[in-house]
């Protein structure tokens, strides 16, 4: 025994790597299916995005995050254009980020493309903008203050789709999806000063940061991470509007693996290290 | 089985997969240990990084509010934050590189100014209220309960932060619950923590799984 719990304390931290590693990759061979129970916050999220279902508003969408967080963040994007796209409500995407205009872009036109959307009518990705406070005020008077083009250099005048947006007033329902503090600027420099129905949607490890904004009803829910994606995805599923789960779902049962094996690697390690320390005392008496 | 029945059919035909796929494996080589393909992914990463932040400042940026405005357009007046622009170089030659703080100090100023009044609003007037709302989770027993240890676990957690008093007898106690409500709040913070750098790494081998080799639908 006393020899097992030294060869814990002592285990190269690369078995660690790779049995998270391994757990990572099992469950994409062999799928165990477990059940997502969507929560509150996701569902608070899913039921504003519903309701502008014949409105004629758009979903507005910040693309705030780039190819590093694209993993927990990218699925919540597809889910929501998913949505939106279903119920024919307009979708009008921007980005904050350098590093995220690409990747925005590429997440728009594949969703746009899948449900036959047709750009300028349905939806429109006006850019990458910096000096983010200014556009925030700025686009509370009029949003042409700051993007008078698109992202492809189009007069925004040229889009049908912008001819009745012109400010907050005409943003159905916005949501910022980031890896970054900037999911959190929209609500300083926009929900606070102008007060318009908002939502976050963020990677996990930021998530529990922003329940305090729900309380306040700053934001009117959150998606959390590859988890709160992967609800959406559900919420979708059960709402007879998709079929089949995305890809944040496809990835829960790995995450729910490496996490049994985390804490399994936690107790371990407090089981050897408690264990150590009582052989000391033991040892000095 | 040769290659050419392999690439198409399950492995990814997209070269630009493949370029992906190498640098996926490159930077996660540095797991096993420090070496020479991760040094080079991580190089190119940042040059690419560099590289691709003044090309998109520039076209969606500068082009478009400031060069065309400007010299299509006619519009004079952006001749002032064009001469602020070109002070922020001054700091490369350093016998002018003290006209670089007017354009930082007229940053700085604007932008506290917009940020001190929203943020006060946004972040503390509104958290206070917030904080104080017993009545969050809803009507009914349990979630009155949960308003109620949101509004105890606030109050403790403020305690424990106000050192000009010493933290003994009854204002000692309630600090010490204090810290377990911030051992708390440490332990969400964690758990979501594993749970971001792992959504991560599932990303990853979705990609090598599904998009490179093809294994998975």
């Amino acid at each position: 025994m006393k020899k097992l719990m030294d060869r814990l304390l002592k285990l190269d931290r690369r078995w660690t790597f790779l049995a998270i590693g391994i757990s990572a990759v099992l469950p994409f061979l062999f799928p165990i299916g477990l059940a997502i129970h969507p929560s509150k916050e996701v569902q608070q999220v899913f039921d504003h995005v519903q309701a502008l279902k014949g409105t004629g508003k758009p979903l507005v969408i910040s693309f705030d995050f780039d190819p590093g967080t694209d993993a927990e963040v990218g699925p919540m994007a597809i889910a929501l254009m998913d949505h939106a796209f279903l119920n024919n409500v307009p979708v009008l995407g921007l980005n904050f980020i350098y590093t995220g205009t690409s990747l925005a872009e590429i997440h728009i036109k594949k969703a746009a493309e899948k449900h036959g959307k047709e750009y300028g009518i349905d939806y429109v990705f006006l850019g990458f903008k910096t000096a983010f406070p200014n556009v925030m005020i700025n686009m509370s008077k009029d949003i042409r203050l700051s993007f008078n083009a698109d992202y492809y250099n189009k007069p925004i005048g040229d889009l049908p789709m912008m001819r009745k947006i012109k400010n907050y007033d005409d943003f159905g329902f916005t949501i910022g999806l980031g890896g970054t503090r900037m999911v959190e600027y929209w609500i300083i420099y926009g929900v606070g000063p102008y007060d318009f129905d908002y939502a976050i949607g963020c990677t996990a490890v930021m998530a529990s940061d922003y329940y305090p904004y729900i309380q306040t009803g700053q934001s009117k829910g959150i998606i959390g991470g590859m988890k709160g994606a992967a609800e959406y995805e559900q919420l979708l599923l059960d709402a007879g509007l998709t079929e089949t789960l995305g890809d944040a779902a496809m990835g829960l049962d790995s995450q729910s693996l490496c996490h049994l094996v985390v804490i399994g690697f936690i107790v371990l390690g407090n089981i050897a290290y408690f264990g150590e320390q009582r052989r000391k005392r033991k040892a000095r008496q | 089985m040769s290659g050419e029945f392999l690439i198409g059919r399950f492995l990814s035909a997209n070269p630009w997969i493949w370029v992906a796929a190498f640098f996926t494996i490159a930077m996660y080589s540095f797991l096993y240990k420090d070496n020479v393909v991760y040094k080079v992914a991580e190089n190119i990463f940042v040059g690419i990084a560099a590289g691709y932040l003044v090309v998109i400042q520039y076209f969606n940026i500068v082009k478009p509010d400031l060069v065309l405005p400007l010299f299509q357009e006619g519009k004079f007046i952006l001749i002032i934050p064009m001469i602020l622009m070109l002070l922020i170089f001054a700091r490369v030659y350093q016998p002018i590189a003290h006209l670089s703080r007017i354009p930082i100090a007229f940053i700085i100023g604007v932008g506290a100014g917009m940020a001190i009044p929203t943020t006060i609003k946004a972040m503390i007037l509104e958290q206070v209220r917030g904080s104080l709302s017993i009545t969050y989770f809803g009507g009914g027993f349990w979630p009155f309960i949960g308003g109620l240890i949101l509004f105890f676990g606030t109050i403790c957690t403020l305690v424990y932060f106000f050192f000009s008093k010493s933290h003994e007898g009854v204002f000692g106690r309630v600090a010490k619950v204090g810290t377990y409500v911030i051992m708390i709040g440490f332990g969400a913070s964690f758990g979501y923590t594993v749970m971001a750098r792992i959504s991560l790494l599932i990303g990853r081998v979705l990609f090598i799984l599904r998009d490179w080799l093809g294994i998975i639908g």
